[in-house]
């Protein structure tokens, strides 16, 4: 018996060496991902007080809202574009709950869609990298995502670690030609190109959409965002953003159209349920009398600088300040 | 209480510490703390179902007491006879009352006549019943038979009854096997204990990191298989072949193993069942516990193959639609299992089913015959269709699957992923082969590697592992 619970005891202290070693090295990188874009967007506007509108979300919201024509359409009020790509709205909230801005009288449009609450991770895109995690302790950390999942995430990470992290991030995985396109004064990206139809397309294998798990803390923290917004803000418009007609036909139908239906389906029945008022989705994922072409995209998701022109003239009918 | 769930985790090494630190000294002790454990590891789910076990142990306690002393063998058919019938009605009410009512109705209203359904009740059915209610029967049948000496003991008895282990989904033991064995002084004993940690680690990873994770797979497609092309549905049919496996024959390897660390040695339930050459070496290798219930207490009493051919296949016929109709009360198992005999039939006419007993593929190579490759894919072709029965919701469904997996052989890529479970998997199967108690009997070096790796992968799909076993619901 003695030398049955010695070797157990070896193994075991072993293995929570292992888990723990690996946990603390995942830990280590946090830290070092760069928050610049969001950083210097809202190191701009503490000082001024003339901005009634803001803009904030993820890389649709920067590329497709143009400040300028939202400040025209409503008489100078004042609009601010501060969405970063892969700035889902709960990172937003953490900044905006660090200002110390008054925001009672202000309005907000944000993007989302579903890479915001979604716990899978088997793809190392910045949708996880850089999400919500630096709002949690070291323990809903380890929690918010599976273990699986964690453990998929801590390989890509090492890999990350081991090819130079940042550096080896952007020239394999971010392979965004916008990256280099400097923001407008207002924080609008304007981004020029065209949606390239030949480029064939395994939705299935798609992973981005692999795995999608909305039933965790992302998805209680992006609720806690609605609820903070609701209660700090005058009114926010929350936008799930139009997809390009080339990608709607492709994904109609499919369980990526499910996905985001019953993402949509979600958030509206949060809003509902909670009775925030001041909150407004608008889908113009299910809208068809948005008049976007595919020649106003320059990839499945994002308009390019014509189409964001189309789209904020389009969005500035839906919304009032 | 599940093997794969956070409670269990904690509640193994304290019963384990108890039972050789504390009780170790005293067999009655020991004994009352298997009782006492086993009836907190079922009233977890439900305690209210615990009465519904006690009172099965008194039942079968006191006849199994009482046959021996009667006079005649008629009376002593009589006790028998009271402990089947209760047995089997408890079985009967909780699992197939409904089934009945419905029938009925069903019956009457394809005759026209439409009657409310007054009688169909709202009943639960208790974990694990019908593998005590068949472990409880056999020991009262044994003494009948005069194989075993009843015990006057009830702490052992009840112990034997709902020993925790094996209590929920097996394997069926025999009181001719563990009552003894309850009944004797244990030592703990190093080797045991080792092979019973190896035992449970591999259970484990059938359980929770094959089977839980081809199961949002397997139900995705039988959910939806009218909009999958026949290549995915195949893939569904495959995939559910091997979740079940690694499901049922998991939780069977970690009762074995969690009996070892108690000192205990029950029987075995699978013999790496995919490896057969037949359908009737599949049928000594799968759910042998179940298996040879029926051959012990229900095919030989009917003659077995003693009898003339004629009987002898209806007696096949009925061992197959019975163990169908004991998983559960839906067509779908009736039908899987009249489709086994089916397959068993011809064998046992041209007397192939007793070929392989003692043997096993790739005996003396490192790899099957080309010739065991084939028979071995064929057997596992067939079996796979019978799962479709097995899972199906509806007979109606399951014909329509099955129709459906023979047109358009194009494969959804969203399932492919599932491959990378299944083949590894065979891969190590096929290394154990020989010893189906005895996983990583590996090099040292390979041996702690895979331990570690195993652990570690267990660890990490534990967390998202919630769902119970299948063999739960039968």
């Amino acid at each position: 018996m003695k030398k049955f619970l010695h070797r157990l005891l070896i193994y075991f202290l072993f293995l929570g060496i292992l888990i723990l070693s690996n946990f603390f090295i995942v830990e280590l990188i946090y830290p070092k991902i760069d928050f610049s874009d969001i950083k210097n967007k809202f190191k701009n506007i503490n000082a001024d007080d003339s901005i009634k509108v803001f803009i904030g979300g993820d890389s649709r919201a920067e590329r497709q809202i143009i400040p300028e024509i939202l400040n025209d359409k409503f008489g100078g009020v004042g609009v601010k574009n501060l969405a970063c790509g892969a700035c889902e709205i709960t990172r937003f909230k953490n900044f905006f709950q660090n200002t110390n801005f008054s925001t009672t009288n202000k309005i907000l449009i944000l993007s989302t869609s579903i890479f915001q609450v979604n716990e899978s991770i088997n793809y190392f895109d910045p949708w996880y990298s850089l999400s919500s995690f630096n709002s949690l302790n070291v323990f809903q950390k380890y929690n918010s995502f599976s273990f699986k999942n964690y453990l998929i995430f801590s390989i890509e990470s090492h890999k990350f670690l081991v090819k130079e992290k940042l550096k080896y991030f952007l020239k394999e995985y971010l392979k965004y030609s916008y990256s280099k396109v400097p923001y407008n004064e207002n924080g609008f990206r304007p981004v020029k190109g065209f949606l390239d139809k030949k480029k064939e397309i395994n939705i299935n294998m798609n992973p981005l959409y692999s795995n999608i798990h909305m039933e965790g803390i992302r998805w209680l923290k992006f609720t806690e965002s609605i609820y903070f917004f609701s209660n700090n803000f005058k009114k926010t418009y929350i936008l799930i953003p139009p997809p390009s007609k080339y990608w709607k036909k492709i994904i109609i139908g499919t369980f990526i159209d499910k996905l985001n239906q019953n993402f949509i389906r979600k958030t509206k029945n949060y809003i509902k349920s909670n009775d925030l008022k001041n909150i407004v989705l608008i889908d113009f994922y299910n809208d068809p009398n948005i008049d976007l072409l595919d020649i106003h995209f320059y990839d499945m998701q994002h308009t390019n600088s014509e189409g964001a022109k189309v789209f904020t003239k389009y969005l500035s009918g839906e919304i009032c300040f | 209480m599940l093997f794969n769930s956070g409670e269990f985790l904690f509640f193994l090494p304290l019963v384990f510490a108890l039972y050789w630190f504390v009780f170790e000294k005293d067999l009655k002790y020991q004994n009352f703390l298997i009782l006492f454990s086993s009836y907190v590891f079922y009233g977890w789910w439900d305690y209210r179902f615990l009465s519904l076990i006690f009172l099965s142990t008194i039942v079968d306690y006191f006849v199994g007491l009482n046959i021996p002393k009667q006079d005649s063998e008629k009376k002593q058919k009589l006790l028998l006879w009271c402990s089947v019938l209760f047995n089997l009605s408890v079985l009967g009410f909780f699992k197939y009352y409904n089934f009945f009512v419905d029938s009925w109705i069903d019956l009457f209203s394809s005759m026209g006549y439409e009657i409310k359904s007054v009688w169909t009740l709202n009943i639960i059915l208790p974990v694990g019943i019908s593998f005590y209610t068949f472990q409880t029967m056999s020991y009262s049948i044994d003494i009948y038979r005069k194989k075993l000496n009843p015990t006057i003991d009830f702490i052992s008895f009840a112990s034997f009854v709902s020993f925790f282990p094996q209590l929920v989904a097996g394997p069926i033991e025999r009181a001719t096997n563990l009552l003894p064995q309850i009944l004797k002084k244990r030592k703990f004993q190093y080797e045991q204990g080792v092979q019973g940690l190896r035992l449970i680690l591999w259970g484990m990873f059938k359980k929770v990191v094959i089977a839980d994770s081809l199961a949002p797979m397997v139900n995705d497609i039988f959910s939806n298989y009218q909009d999958f092309s026949g290549g995915t549905l195949w893939l569904g049919a495959i995939y559910f072949a091997f979740q079940i496996y690694c499901d049922f024959s998991g939780y069977s390897d970690i009762a074995i193993g969690t009996s070892k660390l108690f000192g205990f040695e029950i029987m075995s339930n699978f013999k790496f069942p995919y490896f057969s050459r037949n359908i009737g070496e599949f049928w000594r290798r799968w759910h042998i516990s179940l298996s040879t219930w029926f051959r012990d207490y229900l095919y030989i009493p009917l003659g077995g193959s003693k009898k003339g051919k004629w009987r002898s296949l209806r007696n096949i016929l009925i061992i197959f639609l019975v163990s169908g109709f004991w998983h559960g009360s839906n067509l779908t198992f009736i039908f899987w299992g009249l489709f086994h005999s089916i397959l068993f039939i011809p064998s046992f006419i041209f007397k192939t089913n007793r070929k392989f007993v003692n043997s096993v593929i790739g005996e003396n190579a490192l790899f099957p015959t080309p010739k065991e490759f084939i028979q071995v894919c064929t057997t596992l072709f067939l079996v796979t269709i019978g799962w479709v029965f097995f899972r199906s919701q509806t007979i109606g469904d399951s014909f329509e699957y099955l129709k459906n997996m023979f047109f358009e052989f194009n494969f959804s890529s969203k399932f492919i992923l599932g491959i990378i479970y299944i083949i590894p998997f065979i891969f190590l199967e096929f290394q154990m082969r020989f010893n189906e108690r005895l996983p990583f009997s590996f090099k040292l070096f390979y041996k702690y590697t895979l331990y570690i790796v195993f652990t570690l992968l267990i660890v990490f799909w534990f967390y998202t592992s919630k769902s119970k076993f299948i063999y739960f619901q039968f």
